[in-house]
């Protein structure tokens, strides 16, 4: 079956609703009703994850409404509560569904409101029979200041001469400049101070060869900072746990740039940022250890059989009571006058007027300088990797993880600089090597956890029994898979510095 | 997905004023759905102002595929499309001679617009014909609205046992009680003697003016007067069908 056709084009301002519905008189018998002023609200995540996947998400009145950007309505959940700020809090329903795999873990949130004001006229025929439908709509921001106006016409099933002729009329009224619900969006998110797509946890800072190393870090330290600004007020209202996630992500890299470009900027500088961040990360640390937990709630009870889960609830229960005082101990933090000052500093030293000095290695083109250090941080990784064995200590493979981490960083800064496509593979061959690491590590941290917790659970009581039994469960699951992960490590790291792989490296660096 | 075939052996029982409102509800709760004028007169067409096109006729219909597909219409309500009937299927059993008096055409036919549509109504003629043993099988539900009078006993009685000769599944068939008279003892009566058997559905559609509005405003009673108990009764028994159908 043909999809109907369904066009909307902006009005132009010098017609109002009344003309139209005047000049379409003269031509076409119609009905005409006025909806109730309703007022409309936009949502997506932070990160624009309904956007990016082609969806629009608008609560009207108590329905919720999710089309794609061509306007079609893909899916409606009817009279729903006011607000819903995860997937999972909402009702059981088609919606729900579409929404779990996209959202994820983010929140919605509202990009902005507006008011409505719909007519809808219906195009009848000389049966008094409908076949087209108009819809106008004026679009009026909150405060009254502006407005957008858009017309669109519908194809009844079966009627398409008709809807034909009522395109030809509008045409021949000066009505065709195209519209869509993304210039709708953008509209709404002009009103909030947002763009789609102006926030992506993707690190994208393209650099060129040519330039100073110094014009490189300040781009992308800049880069990093606005990352961390963007994040500050989400994290600070705690709207959803990647706010802070990926605020520690532009803290780590910062910190990650200032060591692998030691010797850029004026050595003092960098001295100085190193112990900030460090700080930076320290006061935001304890939140995030505690989301991981939190996130893995559901994994864990998996691993847990039925009797012993109670036990589980208690566990987490206390962690989010934890997570709370934390949270709060964070903000107080980030509010205060150290957090503030190393920000405003650092924003101060990247001002483009400036004009900071530049290290002794400041003045190199990046091109050379970024072939150096990837090829010491690769170097690294194949030395400490070939030391391990089966009876290395855990340690070694810690330490292993974090020049993987360095060496990962140093791509990510530098990976404009080379062949695309080869770049992917490399990297995709180092993050195999680095979720083995990061799984072992992980693995090893939540046992320890768990281990120092047990010791706390004060005999006795009948929660503390289930709550003990629980934690026991646990420790054995995850330590059945850090072995399990462990004994595949010698295997992940083979197939890391094989030949083939290493071939790659040369091609992609020429050492 | 369902196909629901509204059928009797008489006329006169209200299939077409159940067709029109059911499938209004249907397609107000969301589901795409499709009612297929079957009956020559073409009241449920004519109650949705939609003529057939010229160009279509029983032949079309027949052959199926895009044929059919290029005749369907929208109805003035959203989600809800209309395949009008043509005078010329009073000759739909003769035409089906041409398919070797197939018993599984309308089935075919109905095929590929299973995956357009949530739900497919069947607004079916009076009669026992071929066509009629071809809407059976392509039904999932045969809803049977029901006079509770003796005559319309016999009539259903017929009906069962036609459905045993042609080895047809008889859980398909659901009734329920039309056109219902509180008044008449009869209608109680005969009420009370089928209450809470297999397979009839405990709402009943009362006799009632405003489902003969139907003709003079040419819109379903829901839209007419939503509230009255007309639409009333429709919306619950729309209820009980549904939970049927999404068995």
């Amino acid at each position: 079956m043909q999809p109907l056709h369904h066009i909307a084009w902006h009005l132009p301002d010098a017609l109002d609703f009344q003309d139209l519905r005047l000049s379409l008189a003269d031509r076409f018998a119609y009905k005409h009703e006025t909806d109730r002023k309703r007022v409309c609200r936009w949502y997506d995540t932070f990160d624009w994850r309904l956007y990016r996947s082609n969806y629009i998400l608008t609560r009207e009145g108590q329905d919720w409404i999710l089309r794609d950007l061509a306007g079609k309505k893909i899916d409606m959940l009817r009279g729903g509560r006011k607000i819903y700020r995860f997937s999972q809090e909402f009702p059981e329903s088609s919606l729900r569904d579409r929404l779990a795999p996209i959202l994820s873990v983010r929140a919605l949130i509202e990009l902005g409101r507006a008011d409505i004001h719909r007519e809808r006229l219906y195009i009848l025929n000389g049966d008094k029979k409908t076949v087209a439908q108009i819809e106008l709509k004026k679009i009026v921001s909150q405060d009254g200041e502006r407005q957008s106006a858009i017309i669109q016409l519908r194809e009844i099933r079966g009627y398409s001469t008709w809807m034909k002729k009522v395109q030809k009329y509008l045409l021949d009224l000066n009505i065709r400049e195209k519209a869509t619900v993304a210039d709708v969006l953008l509209f709404i998110a002009e009103g909030s101070g947002r763009h789609p797509l102006d926030y992506s946890s993707k690190y994208d800072v393209p650099l060129d060869p040519g330039m100073t190393a110094r014009d490189a870090a300040l781009r992308i330290y800049r880069y990093l900072l606005t990352a961390i600004r963007k994040n500050e007020q989400g994290v600070i209202d705690d709207i959803d746990s990647e706010f802070l996630h990926d605020l520690r992500v532009a803290v780590r890299r910062t910190r990650s740039a200032l060591t692998l470009l030691k010797g850029v900027l004026d050595p003092a500088i960098e001295q100085r940022f190193k112990k900030e961040f460090k700080y930076i990360g320290a006061i935001t640390g304890p939140v995030r250890d505690l989301d991981v937990y939190l996130l893995s709630r559901d994994s864990y009870s998996q691993y847990l059989p039925g009797r012993l889960r109670r036990g589980l609830d208690i566990f987490f229960d206390d962690l989010a009571g934890r997570r709370r005082r934390e949270q709060r101990k964070m903000v107080r933090a980030m509010r205060g006058a150290r957090y503030r000052k190393i920000l405003d500093d650092w924003e101060n030293i990247l001002a483009p007027d400036a004009e900071i000095m530049a290290g002794k290695n400041g003045n190199i083109p990046i091109g050379k300088l970024a072939g150096k250090i990837i090829h010491k941080r690769f170097r690294r990784v194949l030395r400490d990797g070939k030391k391990i064995d089966v009876d290395t200590p855990d340690e070694e493979l810690h330490r292993l993880r974090i020049e993987c981490k360095k060496l990962r960083y140093s791509l990510e800064f530098f990976s404009s600089l080379y062949e695309p496509k080869q770049m992917r593979q490399f990297i995709r061959q180092l993050k195999m090597l680095q979720d083995n690491l990061g799984d072992f590590n992980d693995l090893s941290v939540q046992q320890n956890m768990l281990a120092d917790l047990l010791s706390h659970v004060r005999p006795g009581t009948v929660k503390s029994r289930e709550l003990a039994a629980a934690l026991g469960g646990l420790m054995t699951g995850l330590f059945l898979r850090h072995r399990d992960v462990r004994t595949r490590f010698e295997n992940t790291f083979a197939h890391f510095s094989r030949k083939k792989n290493l071939a790659l490296y040369h091609a992609l660096f020429g050492r | 997905m369902a196909v629901i075939a509204v059928y009797n052996i008489k006329g006169g029982v209200g299939k077409t004023a159940t067709s029109v409102n059911l499938a209004y509800l249907s397609a107000e709760s969301g589901n795409k759905t499709l009612l297929c004028d079957m009956d020559p007169q073409g009241s449920a067409s004519y109650y949705f102002r939609i003529k057939a096109p010229k160009k279509f006729n029983a032949g079309k219909l027949l052959k199926g595929g895009k044929a059919v597909v290029k005749n369907i219409r929208g109805t003035d309500y959203p989600d809800l499309d209309l395949l009008p009937a043509d005078f010329t299927y009073r000759n739909l059993d003769l035409a089906l001679d041409d398919f070797k008096k197939s018993t599984k055409r309308i089935q075919a036919i109905l095929k590929p617009l299973i995956k357009e549509y949530d739900h497919i109504f069947l607004d079916c003629p009076p009669n026992i014909t071929l066509l009629s043993e071809n809407i059976f099988n392509a039904a999932d539900i045969l809803l049977i609205p029901f006079i509770p009078t003796t005559l319309s006993l016999l009539s259903f009685q017929q009906l069962l046992n036609f459905f045993k000769k042609t080895g047809i599944d008889k859980k398909k068939l659901h009734v329920f009680f039309s056109m219902v008279e509180k008044r008449k003892k009869m209608h109680l009566d005969m009420m009370a003697r089928f209450q809470g058997r297999k397979r009839v559905l405990k709402q009943h559609v009362p006799f009632l003016a405003d489902v003969e509005k139907m003709g003079i405003y040419r819109k379903p009673v829901l839209e007419i007067t939503p509230n009255s108990p007309a639409a009333r009764s429709y919306r619950l028994l729309w209820r009980e069908v549904e939970k049927i159908v999404t068995k």
